[in-house]
């Protein structure tokens, strides 16, 4: 790979798996984005797009340039046409919601999960993130913005425990 | 003549791709080598007193991803499997899941495992999350041995 170019890890709506996206160092987000369209097959609707870096808040404009605001090789972005995912857990009985940049990692939101519901050590680790009616644990890494669609933005998980695999 | 069978180039695909791109670039996985059927790759571990960072796997992957890979705890110098006192220990899951007494530990004690889920069909609604899925990729089997691995259960060596 020549030093011109770079590698991404791009997430977001309609993004199944994290996508891994070669891009040139002064790329602008919207070239950014259209690379991952393409490569990803994305059909969602154009519409209004933040792009965010992993784990934060501030949408980047889509005409900057990747180099102007930092972002380099093997970096971690999303994009999105919600603004915020409404995100909800249950626990033992108890719901706890929370709006998240799409951006957020389940890793952070089992991180704010624990907190909320006082799982500490060996407790938070024996329990894990699960979409809501299925058996899906989405990996720490997942962005939660690739697990909702526009115009609902809003998701829903179980906290529930790692069974022992046994018999 | 390319010798590669369809099998082998979607495996070297996949661990050029995203999800295990992803886990090289978090430091929870790197591939050491490929010998088709067969590629070792090493998973972290959390730090443990007198325990490695890190504990190698060799994957057999006839017909990947159609059929479920299966693994063992391997050492690489010299090359064979790893001697029990030196495979993982822990107090629950762990023990179950590295079990150097169940089948010679030839194999992991594992629903995504293909030598593992025969005979135990009742895995499949019990530890659904854990079934190894032909449309997925060799991730789906590392993440599960991350999770373990990095884990409170976790406490090092099993024979220390």
């Amino acid at each position: 790979m020549s030093d011109q170019m770079i590698e991404l890890f791009v997430q977001g709506e309609e993004i199944g798996e994290v996508a891994l996206i070669r891009v040139p160092r002064d790329a602008t987000v919207r070239q950014v984005i259209q690379k991952a369209r393409t490569e990803c097959g994305i059909e969602a609707g154009q519409g209004e797009i933040s792009f965010l870096i992993e784990d934060k808040e501030e949408e980047i404009a889509l005409d900057a340039k990747l180099s102007e605001v930092g972002i380099g090789h093997r970096h971690r972005v999303h994009f999105h046409r919600c603004r915020r995912a409404k995100v909800s857990v249950n626990f033992n009985g108890m719901t706890k919601a929370q709006p998240f940049s799409p951006s957020a990692t389940i890793g952070k939101i089992k991180r704010w999960a624990d907190h909320e519901f006082g799982l500490k050590g060996v407790d938070a680790t024996e329990h894990a993130l699960q979409l809501c009616g299925t058996s899906t644990r989405p990996d720490l890494d997942v962005h939660v913005g690739s697990l909702v669609k526009h115009p609902d933005c809003q998701i829903c998980f179980d906290l529930v425990p790692k069974k022992r695999v046994e018999g | 003549m390319d010798a590669m069978t369809p099998a082998e180039k979607v495996f070297r695909a996949h661990v050029e791709k995203g999800p295990f791109q992803s886990g090289v670039d978090r430091g929870r996985w790197r591939l050491v080598r490929i010998d088709w059927p067969y590629s070792v790759i090493t998973v972290a571990a959390a730090a443990r007193d007198n325990a490695p960072s890190e504990y190698a796997f060799r994957f057999e992957l006839i017909n990947y991803p159609v059929t479920p890979a299966t693994a063992q705890l391997w050492n690489e110098n010299p090359k064979g499997l790893l001697e029990s006192a030196k495979w993982p220990g822990g107090r629950g899951r762990i023990p179950l899941a590295f079990n150097p007494g169940w089948k010679g530990g030839t194999c992991l004690y594992l629903p995504c495992d293909r030598h593992a889920i025969e005979g135990h069909d009742p895995w499949r609604t019990q530890h659904p999350e854990m079934i190894w899925n032909p449309k997925g990729d060799i991730t789906q089997y590392l993440k599960i041995i991350y999770d373990l691995l990095n884990s409170e259960d976790y406490t090092g060596l099993r024979g220390s």
